[in-house]
């Protein structure tokens, strides 16, 4: 993981299963982000926080797990996005 | 017992004493049967082994020191009562110091400490376990801390029994999840390995002219897609190791 100082760093950590029509919808959007004045970092965990269930917990709003991601990773911002949750126009 | 004469008192006191010793058994091993060693049944043990030892011992006097015997074991049986006695209201009395009080709760807090690092957990795990402790403001700790609090208190009021023991186990395993669930966390974040820092070159699906299906979330104003953002409150520092510049 690389930080860079003077922009924001953010991390987008997304939860969704590849589709059969070979799309997939995290890479989708992350080709929709515009960086900006801000570094984003699209694979800041490994695949075990969805399976381990963790990456649930913090979409439900569990500060402490929230927090020792935030400690751990040094990012500034960390943005949870669950298309399961949500209807998108690609789904 | 054999130079004693065998007129109608003595058979009477002889039967007396079998049916005593018979009940005395049966209501020992009525109370053995309901684990008395747990909980407040572990104060019918020492009344009872103490009354046998008391018969035992008075026998023996009175057998060896015929003259004396009886009155020296009346003693010794008073002695043992009174023990008994002051053992049993003592801890009432003494908790009633303040110094004293915290005393012993300094002391059992100690205890549960030792309890709760040899919950199969490694060393950095008993690191975290303190840190956690004295560092999370986090409201599942604070309650984890009320609930300490209480079984704390009940020691100090004397009524910590198997109940608030088995309790006690159950929140220390509470505890040493949590401090599981953040050390797993930070392990998949320090071995991610993650170089991607900027966007990806995958072309998106839509544009922004690209027509949307009506009835669609982009469409449809009322249900936005939320992703839930969390801002860190203390800045990057710029010794981090992690750092480009």
């Amino acid at each position: 993981m690389r930080l860079k100082s003077g922009e924001r760093n953010i991390a987008v950590v997304v939860e969704t299963p590849y589709s059969a029509a070979g799309i997939v919808p995290d890479q989708a959007l992350y080709g929709h982000l515009k960086p900006g004045q801000a570094r984003l970092i699209t694979d800041l965990f490994k695949h075990d926080l969805i399976t381990h269930g963790y990456f649930n917990d913090m979409y439900h709003g569990d500060k402490e797990l929230v927090g020792v991601a935030l400690d751990a990773s040094h990012v500034d911002y960390l943005i949870r996005f669950n298309p399961g949750a949500v209807e998108l126009p690609f789904s | 017992m054999e130079n004693e004469p065998a007129n109608e008192r003595w058979i009477h006191q002889r039967v007396w004493l079998r049916w005593t010793r018979l009940w005395y058994g049966l209501i020992f091993l009525w109370a053995a049967g309901l684990a008395f060693n747990l909980g407040s049944w572990r104060w019918a043990l020492w009344p009872f082994l103490s009354f046998a030892a008391f018969l035992i011992l008075g026998s023996w006097l009175r057998r060896i020191e015929p003259r004396i015997g009886g009155t020296l074991a009346f003693f010794l049986g008073l002695l043992l009562l009174a023990h008994n006695v002051v053992g049993t209201w003592w801890p009432f009395f003494v908790t009633r110091f303040p110094y004293i009080a915290q005393g012993i709760a300094r002391w059992q807090g100690r205890a549960d400490i030792v309890i709760g690092v040899n919950l199969a957990c490694d060393t950095a795990l008993q690191q975290s376990l303190g840190q956690y402790a004295l560092a999370s403001q986090d409201a599942d700790a604070a309650n984890l801390k009320a609930e300490f609090d209480a079984l704390i208190a009940a020691r100090q009021m004397g009524r910590y029994g198997a109940a608030e023991e088995s309790r006690e186990r159950g929140l220390l395993q509470r505890y040493q999840q949590l401090i599981q669930r953040s050390a797993n966390l930070r392990h998949m974040i320090s071995e991610s390995g993650c170089t991607i820092d900027g966007f990806s070159p995958i072309p998106p699906l839509f544009g922004n002219n690209q027509p949307r299906a009506p009835g669609s979330a982009a469409a449809d104003n009322s249900k936005p897609p939320t992703p839930r953002v969390d801002a860190k409150r203390v800045r990057i520092k710029s010794s981090d190791p992690c750092l480009i510049r």
